[in-house]
């Protein structure tokens, strides 16, 4: 079991370099866009106002 | 009491984030802020790369470095927010369980950051400053207007 963490570790040192994640950059930020228009399909009125009430008054909180 | 946490690289506007989890396993986690139809108003996503440039973004990984995991998705939080003054982030439970982490996480923040940060919590539609024992659905957070010279 330790040699295949090991070994996981180890592969994913391989690929995991900045050109790489640059390369898989729009992919994965485009699924992620794809997510969250989803997510924001849901939101109603009234969240939305709230949100924006949010904004425009900063109520303040200190929890 | 500060959480260890993950060093991170970013790319663009700080819009996503790059970490190595080193739980159970090694993960490679995107930390992504994509921007919504309201102005100024961002979801946080996070999720797990595969070496072939997939993503995950419902995936539990369950890798036993939770604490860290949280605590590095909240400095990157702090990044984008110092970079994006005027937004707001929405962070959206899946779950109850996922609802208590987020909340924990957040109250351990705030004992650090309560002077910069506005956190609000969601159960319906209205906003409320976090209470103990409550799930929210949702969670708001900014910089406090009154916080930001830091």
């Amino acid at each position: 079991m330790e040699t295949k963490i090991k070994n996981e570790k180890r592969s994913v040192s391989d690929w995991f370099t900045s050109e790489k994640l640059e390369e898989f950059r729009p992919t994965i930020e485009a699924a992620a866009q794809e997510k969250v228009d989803r997510l924001v399909a849901a939101w109603t009125p009234e969240f939305r106002a709230a949100l924006r009430k949010l904004r425009e008054g900063r109520i303040e909180n200190r929890s | 009491m500060n959480a260890a946490f993950y060093g991170t690289d970013w790319y663009g506007e700080r819009l996503t984030f790059w970490f190595k989890s080193m739980g159970r396993a090694s993960i490679v986690k995107a930390i992504m802020f994509r921007p919504t139809s309201e102005p100024d108003i961002y979801e946080i996503a996070l999720g797990d790369l595969t070496s072939d440039g997939l993503i995950d973004l419902e995936v539990r990984s369950d890798n036993g470095d939770m604490e860290e995991v949280l605590s590095t998705v909240a400095k990157a939080l702090l990044f984008f927010l110092s970079d994006h003054l005027g937004a707001q982030v929405v962070i959206e439970a899946s779950s109850d369980s996922r609802s208590r982490l987020y909340q924990m996480a957040i109250k351990r923040e705030l004992e650090n950051l309560g002077d910069c940060l506005a956190v609000h919590g969601f159960e319906g539609e209205n906003p409320e400053v976090l209470q103990r024992g409550k799930n929210y659905k949702r969670f708001v957070v900014s910089l406090r207007k009154d916080g930001l010279e830091f």
